[in-house]
């Protein structure tokens, strides 16, 4: 490591204590493969043992140490000291409420997701010796974009219309729920239908596009939103012009 | 053992949540532009319903219509008006038919349309439009 410091203003907020976050700053050294993570680990170790976040893979994978730098939400194992030339300001995940520090409470997404129903779902299960629901690359293609999510929630922290009116069903939630609709081995459309179809999801979206933007996984949740928009809709055209047909 | 064995007792704590201000469209560019892109539609909304009125005096017979040309050809606003809404189209237009590779992927066989395409495209698809239009209503 090189004698070089780098300033890092970081939230901290203890719900003992305080009623409001407040920051503090610390310097860093770092080189050129430091990454905002090791910058936090480094206090940690180093200058302050009570600061607390999340962490786990360190190699953009798991999704949990997600936070604000610099106003853009950012895994911080992925995001390099190195391409911020001034100081780096690190806060909770936007949008979402502070536990402690920079962890966020993040109940509400888990609730969500858990409503689209993001697993396979059958009308009626095969015995396993029948095999399995076998699919062609192509089939697979249609929802592997969409399969990519960790489960983050960068997209959440960027939605203004999260940050609105926390309600929204949001982007990740709604992105899974999309995945499951377009895979082949899945029968599930008919129930997940009402619940994107319903007044707090896709319809709440004003397509902003910044979801899209900070996934760290190229996932496309504001085309998977603006799919379910046109799939909800002829849904309820079919319902309205087919009311007693087979849908 | 039972799950309850491993619940963590609620600390009372409170979470902290913070207050989103309505002057969040000013925190970055992209929020910026997107709201741009929304105040577009209020200018395109003014040309048509100018337009409409137009439609409607036309069809009330020759003594209204000719009355709203008197009236649209002494307004002093509506030429910078309309160069400001055309302006505006134009933005909304190529905004929208980016947002529109996105929501309709296209695949014509094995082949997929990229974004630029699909922009390009449909603003090839405008001009060819404008000028059939331009055509029947100006020099045809």
């Amino acid at each position: 490591m090189s004698d070089k410091k780098k300033k890092l203003i970081v939230t901290r907020y203890n719900p003992e204590h305080d009623s409001a976050p407040s920051t503090r700053t610390y310097e860093v050294p770092w080189d050129e493969d430091t990454v905002v993570l090791d910058a936090l680990n480094h206090i940690k170790d180093q200058e302050d043992g009570t600061l607390t976040y999340r962490w786990s893979c360190r190699m953009g994978v798991c999704g949990s140490c997600g936070m604000n730098v610099n106003g853009v939400p950012k895994l911080t194992c992925a995001t390099f000291l190195r391409d911020y030339p001034g100081e780096i300001r690190v806060e909770p995940l936007a949008n979402f409420p502070v536990m402690r520090d920079l962890v966020v409470n993040m109940s509400d997404f888990l609730e969500k997701l858990k409503r689209v129903k993001p697993w396979l779902i059958r009308k009626e299960e095969k015995p396993v010796e029948q095999g399995e629901y076998r699919q062609t690359p192509r089939e697979r293609e249609k929802y592997r974009n969409f399969s990519m999510c960790i489960n983050c929630m960068l997209c959440y922290a960027a939605c203004p219309v999260y940050g609105r009116e926390p309600e929204f069903l949001g982007p990740a939630a709604i992105a899974l729920a999309h995945r499951y609709n377009l895979d082949s081995r899945d029968q599930g459309q008919g129930e997940r239908q009402p619940i994107l179809g319903d007044g707090d999801a896709v319809w709440m979206c004003t397509f902003v596009g910044e979801c899209s933007v900070v996934c760290p996984k190229h996932v496309e949740p504001a085309a998977a939103i603006q799919q379910e928009k046109l799939a909800t809709a002829i849904d309820r055209m079919k319902s309205f012009l087919l009311p007693w047909g087979n849908r | 053992m039972s799950l309850e064995h491993y619940r963590v007792p609620d600390p009372g704590y409170k979470d902290y949540v913070r207050p989103y201000p309505s002057t969040w469209w000013l925190r970055s560019r992209p929020y910026f532009f997107f709201m741009v892109r929304e105040l577009t539609s209020v200018f395109v909304l003014i040309f048509t319903l100018h337009l409409l009125s137009g439609v409607i005096a036309l069809s009330r017979g020759e003594t209204s219509w000719n009355a709203w040309v008197t009236l649209a050809s002494a307004s002093r606003t509506l030429l910078p008006g309309g160069i400001i809404t055309l302006c505006f189209v134009l933005y909304h237009s190529v905004t929208w038919f980016i947002a529109g590779a996105a929501v309709t992927p296209l695949e014509i066989g094995e082949f997929k349309v990229t974004v630029p395409m699909f922009v390009l495209g449909n603003m090839g698809l405008v001009v060819v439009a404008a000028a059939i239009i331009g055509y029947f209503t100006l020099g045809g």
